[in-house]
């Protein structure tokens, strides 16, 4: 049986005597042993179906492979060519990029309010939230790339709406001055998604808390922001992190609307996209790999950023 | 267990595990065209086969058809039917590929056949046919020669041949008062109808599809003046010829004879039929695979959009330049029923109650006794017919064989339709999309 | 909806009631209703679209915007018998099978994985952590290869092992990750006083952590109840056999680029794939909305 006062004991080793300290190390064993028995499950999947994988795929950056004869070491030569005779992975950067930057704290700022707009015991509230949640739920299915068009295609909604108050645009899905934004709308259509990550989160939030500000008159903006966006921070934190990551890994989207191209002239070469081409329609395993990790060096750097920066504005319930 | 060793157990295992994969995958790709045994593909066929093909429900069920008329004559052969649409068909190949796991059967197209053959992944199939197990004798040797890889050897045995055309919404020309295109009409009789067009339509209908991004055109257009697109591994047409065909298409599309660039990449190539301009009744001619002519002709009656119809591509210097685009059945390497599938390809092929069942879906049928069944028969509809009468005409102008570079859909047809695209959204001058396509093109050619 | 609901409500309006008249405040009511109706109505047009389209005839299903038009259940007749042999049902069952399974799975492991990492303190900690985060960053496409190698090794193709036994592996780091941010949002005090009573670390997470994170299991279970239920490209390359075929897989079927697709079919069997994700939303939003203050532990 482990006691509060263990719990403690890793942060206070002052003044230990001896036979404490051996005590206190065998608990730690115990409390080791008992961590890695919640680990195991995943552990074991980590070491068979993750690791080897990701380690082979590090292999194959640094080869020329195209998925059928074995590969051949090229040293360096994948990212020589990414980075000095490859304009297309550039342009794929720049797609990239644009789209995390304008995307992601859209979808953050929308989901945030409509959660908050949401959870402030509206009538319907059930109703609503799964009518919120509906785009999402057809998110990646196949019929996805019709109803875009349907949408912002040529003979698209918006586009007759344009028409009828006299504007006209032609195709946004067409155009490569457009087609990215009506992605980012894709995206943003299926904010739900983030938006039930928030409402689950503001249900946590003791209900107490907000009693107390009541009392003390707190008034609605007070409460939010004293009580309610602190205790949000861990959630907020995951959410940045986890759209921004998947942002940059953006994929569907654009593969279903472009028809696998990145079209039209490139506007929709998300970096994914282009690995994707290269590996799977191209043959080249090999710049596929190196593509995939210097992207996963970009994002490591960036969650290293993400995690230092916590410790300044996450707050955890942990840390009583 | 004490952490320590847990953790240096966990990374031993994580390192063997690595080792391992890294083998298995380095074994791959030495075995040079299969397994040598039973290639003649002679004996008695038994057994379970895969067969996988692209398709959506109305191939699927043809196919299926074809497959029980072939279960029935060979009761004791079990095959397993795969479909997916035509892009999930390759992803899932490639991959299959790669884990050395490819289907007995895999359905082929001559435009791809050469990434499989070229990669050693596909059984040449000459020596079946000269066992006797699989029957060719009935298929015309220009059309036949569309299964070879680039080494010489037959891998893919043709049974449907699909060609590109133009197809033209006949009641709109006619109420715009304009002829239809005469037989061998030539590259300027065909701009300038859709120049004159222009003024003569009625408004949200154009003359036609903005097609000079679609590599499939130029085929034609390179062969119709003698030049031909690939020699070998290289580009087998000169600068000058591209410039001067894509300024062709500029002209028009400044003239406003075609639809805007922009709802030319909104329809892509992967737009379904359905929803395209012709099939809407919004173009009057555009390029268009002849076997979509039944089902556009269906979808444009959904709209009461008018009558359609397909002729060949225009004529130029060197006559017509049209070339047919084969699908066909392949032997994979690691089969190791061979002498099934090769009944199997051979009833596929060959048989007339098959290829009754399958009417001519994926291109016109190959064999010629069973092709010309099909336009005499009275049940065939008007649009079939139609098709393959075109077709016939294709064949009879000795369509060249055209030997596809492996890389040709993933490299070439995707450069060619974003330089072109860099031009007509005014992002590049001919000249300098001309000039970059050919590095791009000649460059990644080699690579592949 | 539960007594939560109810409660935050009545707390909010005795707020508003010491401080506004309650005209202005049926008003404030029907202006926000009107609001949330209104964005609803732009989100849904697509999907209204897709549900309207699925009665049309076959011809007319991609050539009209509007949500009106002849009315028919064919697509809905052929699209649930595609071939004689065919049923669609069918894969509607397997596709229950695999996302079930998966979600039974998923939150297994992601929870006791989560716990660990964040209450519990062990050797390697950050490492593990390091590379759990890295397991996330890393694009699926990469191990895509040799994955399939792996799984076609094991023999396991033409299974639902490869689509299902990762899931029980805590293989989808995200969920875990998600699990940790929410655990570790829920205060200490609750872990120590259960300590102080002597229950063991099982006991804590079973009886506390596990009660208590029911609104992140019900975000796990759902979110990899949509993802399993739509996922293409795992079913895509491990099952080739028409009877294994999960629903996206079936509604692929339909269509081709280069024949006749059947959209009235595809459409309609899209809105009746859309019913079980609906319905399992439903049901895991119970899970969603018990806040922190039904378990009367605070």
């Amino acid at each position: 049986m482990t006691t509060y006062e263990e719990t403690v004991a890793g942060q206070d080793a002052s003044g230990a005597t001896p036979t404490r300290e051996k005590s206190r190390r065998k608990r730690k064993w115990r409390s080791a042993l008992t961590a890695y028995a919640f680990l195991t499950p995943w552990l074991l999947g980590l070491v068979v179906i993750t690791l080897g994988p990701m380690l082979f795929s590090l292999y194959l950056a640094f080869t020329r492979y195209d998925l059928l004869s074995p590969p051949k070491w090229v040293g360096l030569a994948n990212f020589r060519r990414m980075f000095g005779a490859d304009p297309r992975f550039w342009q794929s950067v720049r797609v990239t990029l644009t789209f995390v930057l304008v995307s992601v704290p859209l979808v953050l700022i929308v989901s945030l309010l409509l959660a908050l707009f949401l959870n402030r015991g509206i009538r319907l509230l059930g109703i609503y939230r799964t009518l919120f949640y509906v785009p999402s739920l057809i998110g990646s299915s196949v019929a996805i790339a019709i109803l875009w068009k349907q949408v912002f295609g040529t003979f698209g909604i918006v586009n007759r709406a344009l028409e009828v108050v006299g504007l006209h645009h032609g195709s946004w899905v067409g155009n490569p001055g457009t087609a990215l934004y009506s992605i980012i709308g894709l995206n943003l259509w299926a904010f739900g998604s983030t938006m039930i990550i928030f409402l689950a989160g503001l249900r946590q939030v003791p209900a107490n808390l907000y009693e107390a500000a009541s009392v003390d008159g707190a008034h609605v903006f007070q409460r939010f922001w004293h009580i309610t966006l602190p205790q949000l921070t861990p959630l907020i934190f995951f959410n940045v992190l986890l759209d921004t990551v998947h942002a940059f890994q953006a994929f569907t989207g654009a593969y279903v609307v472009s028809g696998g191209s990145g079209g039209p002239s490139d506007s929709l070469l998300f970096y994914t996209l282009y690995l994707y081409q290269k590996g799977f329609v191209e043959f080249q395993m090999g710049y596929a790999a190196a593509m995939a990790w210097l992207l996963l060096a970009a994002l490591a750097v960036f969650t290293a950023i993400a995690f230092s920066t916590a410790r300044f504005w996450v707050h955890y319930g942990d840390e009583a | 267990m004490r952490p320590r060793e847990t953790a240096r157990r966990l990374l031993g295992l994580t390192a063997g595990l690595t080792v391992a994969v890294v083998t298995v995958a380095g074994c791959n790709g030495t075995s040079q065209g299969g397994s040598t045994q039973g290639q003649g593909g002679k004996g008695a066929a038994h057994g379970a086969i895969d067969y996988a093909w692209w398709g959506g429900a109305s191939r699927n069920e043809k196919t299926n058809a074809v497959i029980s008329l072939y279960k029935k004559a060979h009761p004791k052969v079990k095959i397993d039917g795969q479909s997916s649409d035509f892009d999930a068909y390759w992803e899932k190949l490639n991959v299959e590929a790669a884990g050395k796991n490819l289907p007995c059967v895999p359905q082929m197209q001559a435009r791809e056949l050469n990434d499989y053959t070229k990669r050693h992944t596909l059984m040449p199939l000459d020596k079946m046919v000269k066992s006797g197990a699989i029957d060719v004798s009935g298929i015309p040797k220009n059309v036949l020669d569309t299964g070879r890889g680039t080494d010489g050897k037959l891998y893919m045995i043709p049974y449907g041949a699909a060609y590109d055309g133009i197809m033209y919404n006949k009641t709109i020309v006619t109420k715009a008062g304009l002829p239809t295109p005469p037989t061998n009409f030539t590259w300027d009789w065909y701009t300038n109808w859709l120049t004159q067009a222009k003024a003569k339509l009625p408004k949200g209908v154009a003359a036609s599809n903005l097609d000079g991004g679609n590599a499939d055109v130029f085929i034609s257009y390179t062969q119709s003046q003698g030049a031909s697109l690939f020699k070998g591994d290289k580009l087998g047409f000169s600068k000058s010829m591209l410039a001067a065909y894509w300024n062709m298409w500029e002209k028009l599309r400044k003239s406003g004879a075609t639809i805007s660039a922009a709802a030319q990449a909104d329809q892509g190539t992967d737009t379904p039929l359905e929803q395209s301009f012709m099939a809407q009744g919004k173009v009057m001619s555009a390029t268009t695979p002849g076997n979509a002519l039944e089902d556009a002709q269906n979808a444009i009656n959904g709209v009461k959009g008018g009558k359609l119809a397909i002729t060949t591509h225009p004529f130029g210097s060197s006559g017509l330049g049209n070339v047919l685009i084969t699908s066909g059945l392949s032997i994979s390497a690691n089969c190791e029923n061979v002498p099934t599938a090769a009944s199997f390809i051979n009833f596929f092929t060959n048989d007339a109650k098959g290829a009754h069942a399958f009417s001519s879906d994926n291109g016109a049928v190959t064999v010629t006794k069973l092709l010309d069944a099909q336009i005499n028969d009275p049940k065939t509809t008007p649009e079939k017919k139609e098709e393959l009468e075109v077709y016939n005409e294709i064949v009879d102008h000795k369509a060249p064989v055209i030997v596809y570079p492996s890389g040709y859909t993933s490299v070439f047809v995707d450069a060619y339709t974003r330089a072109y695209q860099d031009i007509s959204f005014g992002r590049k001058t001919v000249a300098q999309a001309v000039d970059s396509f050919f590095k791009e093109a000649d460059a990644d050619l080699q690579q592949g | 909806m539960s007594t939560q609901t109810l409660e935050t409500r009545t707390r909010t309006t005795g707020i508003q009631m010491m401080t506004q008249p309650s005209k202005s405040r049926l008003v404030r009511a029907l202006a926000r209703h009107l609001v949330t109706i209104v964005i609803i109505c732009f989100l849904l047009y697509p999907v209204a679209w897709l549900v309207a389209a699925s009665f049309r005839p076959d011809n007319q299903v991609l050539s009209t915007l509007g949500l009106f038009g002849r009315f028919t259940l064919d697509n809905y007749r052929h699209g649930l018998n595609p071939a004689p042999s065919l049923h669609f049902s069918r894969f509607f069952l397997n596709s229950a099978v695999v996302a079930l399974l998966a979600v039974i799975g998923n939150v297994f492991a992601c929870t006791l994985t989560a716990y660990a990492f964040a209450r519990l303190d062990f050797p390697f900690k950050r490492v593990l952590f390091a590379v759990l985060m890295a397991t996330i960053l890393l694009p699926y496409h990469v191990t895509l290869v040799p994955q399939y190698i792996l799984f076609d090794k094991l023999s396991w193709l033409n299974t639902y092992i490869p689509l299902v036994l990762p899931k029980f592996l805590g293989a989808d780091a995200f969920f875990i990750f998600l699990n940790i941010q929410f655990i570790r949002a829920l205060p200490r005090e609750l872990d120590d006083s259960a300590r102080v009573d002597g229950c063991n670390h099982w006991q804590i997470f079973r009886r506390i952590i596990v009660p208590l994170s029911l609104p992140a299991m019900g975000t796990t279970a759902m979110f990899t109840f949509i993802a399993s239920w739509n996922d293409f490209l795992g079913p895509l390359l491990y099952l080739s056999k028409t009877q294994l075929y999960t629903v996206p897989l079936g509604l692929n079927m339909f269509i081709d680029a280069t024949g006749r697709s059947s959209y009235g079919s595809l459409f309609a069997m899209a809105v009746l794939s859309l019913v079980p994700l609906v319905a399992f939303f439903l049901a895991a939003q119970r899970m969603l909305t018990q806040g922190i203050t039904t378990t009367g532990l605070k």
